[in-house]
């Protein structure tokens, strides 16, 4: 179903942003168990304050950098980012006429794409647990890290984000240029995120936060083994709806010459 | 692959817009047989690239049907791109590749072995150090060149060239017309698309014009070329009668030349000429000029005049059909504009070999 020469050549295409990106996600997460760390030392110096809060365990403050803004643009780029420009970028520079005059079926092209955009979200997730890891043992905090619960956590986040690779595909495949599909794959990620930010304090809000896919992923929950089947239903709903789309549209589509 | 058809379309049609309003390709027709070199003509936007597309399967038609040895553009679209090369116009690559990264790429795509690559590189001169840079340090012309030889050298059975000559030199332009040349002998079959008119006339053996999405001739070069006018210049002692009355003379034009001749420059059919030269023989014929029909004054005449009025070819009006078998009813319609340049094969003809040049014209 997928031709491993043009994977070969999409992932090598890819690697200095995978590279860069990945090194990055992992020095970004570290982070996180060592500002953890740093927050129980000061907390251990004022014993009056209350132990609660986003960096109250190590679970929450590990989920609080799993969702937080400079995570959702990180992997954002590492996933959806590989798929929305996969067609419509080979389609602006004029490249996929070549390929497509390959025996390819465009079926193949797409599944091609598609898999190495959910190749991106594995990664991701599996770089950002690494640097949990990584910044857990920095910080000496290995012992409070619930390790049987972080394959879990790789597999919700790696569907979680191949669920927007596969909606960037989608559009990719709509467009002739990467602009629009760009526009709409970001806005439908920026729209879900707002909805479940803004929801989190703002009462009129709030009950529309079940709308958003982030307020189905809950890393926290993962990680203290609270594991809700809903959500991974809800995102292979989405990935798979957004999947026909892109098989549906782009076999069909006319490809006239690039401008 | 020759005698059998590698190309056949019938009234293929290709339009764009929810109501089909923008009419890219209508009801062409077209058959080009295995070990051919076929000429495709026609400026930008007259359809070529479309009729090339659909072929490939990039479009879907819109209505009619067309196949490609022997298989259906539609339901075997991957089958005949295993076994057809392309050059798209307008050749683009992936810039972070070498030249070599590049070739190898594409040719594992195809799933065929190289077979023709240092042929095609030796004849566009392209050295193995030059495939080792990456692309994006290449020029225009080393690109195109990189496109020639990735369509070409898996050796395929139909090559699909749409403006192949784009960005290479003379030079290389002759190059890749001798190696074009060299398949067709090889049995391969050449549709060979393009906008220089020169290249199409040296190399095809057949050529198709498009026009607004119609195919208006679909000719042997020499056909097309025979029934094209004949611009004639001559000079004669005494003022001729009744020239503008011969059947096959338009645009005569007479004007005093010098104290005892006169000028007369005409358009004039083929068949015409041997008449018209009998008749300017009578008023004392003491020099003559005619202009060979070229495959470019062919061309013009399809597309000279309503280029001039309209400035846009997608809007002419509804004039030709294929005139397959009437390619004299092309030749009728008025030549109001002529190309300025590149005549073919202009000859001064002395008056003592007047007979000889009737013969010709015959």
């Amino acid at each position: 179903m997928i031709n491993m020469v043009l994977f070969r050549r999409l992932i090598r295409g890819h690697r200095i942003r995978l590279g860069v990106g990945l090194a990055v996600v992992v020095i970004w997460s570290l982070l996180f168990p060592v500002i953890y760390q740093a927050v129980q030392e000061s907390l251990a110096d004022s014993p009056g304050r209350p132990p609660g809060g986003n960096f109250s365990t190590l679970a929450r403050t590990i989920s609080v950098g799993f969702i937080h803004p400079i995570s959702i643009a990180l992997f954002g780029i590492l996933s959806a980012g590989l798929t929305v420009g996969a067609l419509s970028g080979e389609r602006q520079r004029g490249t996929l006429e070549l390929l497509l005059s390959r025996p390819l079926s465009r079926r193949t092209i797409l599944a091609t794409m598609l898999v190495e955009g959910w190749v991106g979200s594995a990664l991701v997730s599996l770089a950002y647990i690494g640097g949990t890891i990584l910044g857990a043992q920095i910080a000496g905090v290995t012992d409070q890290l619930a390790f049987e619960q972080l394959p879990i956590l790789w597999a919700y986040g790696a569907l979680f984000w191949g669920m927007f690779a596969t909606i960037g595909i989608a559009t990719s495949g709509s467009f002739d240029r990467t602009t629009p599909a760009m526009a709409i794959t970001v806005s439908f990620i920026m729209f879900n995120y707002i909805i479940e930010v803004i929801g989190s304090f703002w009462d009129v809000v709030e009950p529309y936060q079940f709308l958003s896919l982030f307020n189905h992923f809950s890393p926290v929950d993962l990680l203290e083994g609270t594991v809700d089947g809903s959500a991974a239903l809800i995102f292979g709903i989405v990935a798979l709806v957004a999947a026909i789309w892109a098989f549906y549209i782009f076999p069909r589509r006319d490809l006239a010459a690039p401008n | 692959m020759t005698n059998a058809l590698a190309i056949q379309t019938r009234d293929l049609t290709k339009h764009y817009g929810r109501s089909g309003e923008i009419k890219a390709l209508t009801a062409v027709n077209l058959e080009i047989k295995g070990g051919e070199l076929f000429g495709f003509l026609g400026p930008n936007g007259a359809g070529k690239s479309t009729t090339i597309r659909t072929l490939l399967g990039f479009l879907h038609p819109t209505s009619g049907s067309a196949s490609v040895l022997g298989l259906d553009v539609v339901k075997d679209s991957v089958e005949i791109r295993r076994r057809v090369g392309y050059l798209p116009s307008g050749f683009a690559v992936y810039d972070y590749m070498s030249g070599r990264e590049y070739l190898d790429h594409m040719r594992a795509l195809s799933g065929r072995p190289s077979l023709l690559r240092h042929r095609v590189m030796e004849a566009l001169e392209l050295s193995d150090a030059i495939l080792k840079r990456p692309v994006r340090d290449y020029s225009r012309g080393m690109r195109q060149k990189i496109g020639v030889v990735q369509a070409l050298e898996t050796d395929p059975e139909l090559l699909i060239l749409d403006e192949p000559s784009e960005g290479l030199d003379p030079l290389m332009q002759r190059s890749l017309q001798e190696l074009l040349l060299e398949r067709v002998a090889a049995g391969r079959t050449v549709f060979f698309s393009s906008h220089l008119i020169s290249e199409v006339e040296r190399i095809c053996s057949r050529v198709a014009i498009v026009r607004g999405g119609k195919l208006v001739a679909l000719e042997t070069v020499k056909s097309l070329v025979r029934f094209q006018r004949r611009r004639v210049d001559a000079l004669v002692t005494r003022k001729p009668s009744r020239l503008a009355t011969l059947a096959g003379v338009f645009g005569v034009k007479v004007a005093p030349e010098g104290k005892s001749g006169y000028r007369i420059s005409c358009e004039a059919e083929s068949a015409a000429v041997p008449k018209l030269i009998e008749r300017l023989q009578t008023s004392g014929l003491r020099d003559l000029l005619i202009e060979a029909a070229s495959l470019e004054e062919a061309f013009m005449s399809y597309y000279g005049d309503a280029r001039h009025s309209t400035g846009a070819v997608q809007v002419f009006p509804e004039v030709a059909e294929v005139k397959r078998s009437k390619p004299k009813a092309a030749a009728k319609r008025p030549v109001t504009k002529r190309a300025p340049a590149k005549r073919a094969a202009v000859k001064r003809v002395p008056t003592k070999k007047i007979a000889a040049t009737k013969r010709r014209a015959r």
